[in-house]
């Protein structure tokens, strides 16, 4: 088996480029390669843009039912953006920590999963030195995560100390990890 | 549940993670013979590693890497070929060090870590499955000249 290993030194760098939250589009390659997954997303059309949704009902076990970010709108229970929400988070460290500001619920229901979306955000053409692909539009998910959703001592990637969601009353999310290999072995 | 990720992940590995780290720039490819140490190891003992060791076959500059067809590939190649180089010792190329800068002889030289940003990965022939190399064999002889025959790091996803 052979074995591909980044530096210590080289990881936090590598997460922040890939996570990329206080940095634009990179001109130098195309979609989706140059798109940072939580793309900062100031709420124009200067970037990409994120969301994390906490959603209700049965997780999906692959992406192929999630295909533009409108997909399972009616099991949205909380969503956070970037551009205004996600201040709190932590993105130059290996596991990247993600935080939020709190956002009020938008319908209420059991928090059972999420999801992380990266979106074009509304522009076509050239923006950043990125020429969308012809047909995309701002619901066009470029990079997405999900995982799972429950309560605290049950073991989900995101543990809520009450999974029962409540429309209008604030959520944040605190602390989700997210660790990055930096070394790989292969054939 | 471990946390499912797109497959895209891949082409933001390899664009952003990867190769934004300084490959897209003139860097340098260092040979080594034997059994190949962790990164970790490397940075915690440069001395052990610099080109005093006779482990130390042969260093390669200017190596330029881009991710092809605007990033739409699940790998990195380099695209810009090192000169031939003649190989500062005689051995057989296992492993090898991509910096992110473009490191000098005296670097190489120094107990100073030329720089704390790289990665580590094996050599092989053109038939291995090496992220460097070379036509034919990966033998290196002292002052004979070795050109490296391609460089790839590919992103898979399951």
């Amino acid at each position: 088996m052979a074995t591909i290993d980044m530096s210590p030194a080289f990881g936090p760098g590598y997460v922040t480029r890939m996570l990329g939250y206080t940095l634009a589009a990179n001109s130098s390659v195309g979609y989706p390669a140059g798109a940072p997954m939580l793309a900062p997303g100031d709420g124009g059309t200067a970037n990409q843009k994120t969301y994390l949704s906490v959603m209700k009902g049965t997780i999906p076990i692959d992406f192929s039912t999630l295909v533009n970010s409108t997909s399972r709108s009616a099991d949205k229970l909380i969503t956070f953006s970037t551009g205004t929400d996600f201040s709190p988070s932590a993105t130059t460290v290996n596991p990247a920590i993600i935080s939020t500001n709190y956002v009020a619920a938008g319908a209420p229901g059991i928090a059972t999963w999420f999801w992380i979306y990266t979106v074009y955000n509304g522009y076509t053409g050239s923006l950043n030195g990125l020429t969308s692909p012809a047909g995309v539009s701002d619901t066009t998910l470029l990079h997405q995560l999900i995982g799972t959703a429950g309560a605290v001592g049950s073991g989900a990637d995101l543990e809520i100390p009450d999974t029962n969601i409540v429309a209008g009353n604030a959520y944040r999310i605190l602390n989700l990890r997210l660790q990055f290999p930096t070394t790989w072995t292969f054939a | 549940m471990t946390i499912l990720f797109h497959s895209n992940i891949r082409h933001l590995m390899i664009g952003r993670g990867i190769l934004a780290g300084g490959l897209t720039s003139a860097s340098g490819i260092t040979i080594y013979s034997g059994i190949q140490p962790t990164a970790a190891a490397i940075a915690a003992d440069w001395p052990t590693y610099n080109s005093t060791n006779a482990k130390f076959l042969a260093h390669f500059t200017g190596a330029v890497w881009s991710h092809p067809l605007s990033g739409t590939t699940t790998f990195c190649s380099i695209t810009t070929f090192p000169a031939a180089t003649p190989a500062d010792k005689t051995g057989t190329g296992s492993w090898c060090i991509l910096w992110m800068t473009n490191p000098t002889g005296a670097q190489l030289l120094s107990s100073t870590l030329p720089s704390t940003q790289f990665i580590i990965g094996p050599v092989s022939n053109l038939t291995g499955n090496g992220i460097v190399r070379f036509a034919t064999n990966t033998d290196f002889v002292a002052g004979v000249s070795r050109t490296i025959g391609d460089g790839t790091i590919g992103a898979t996803s399951t």
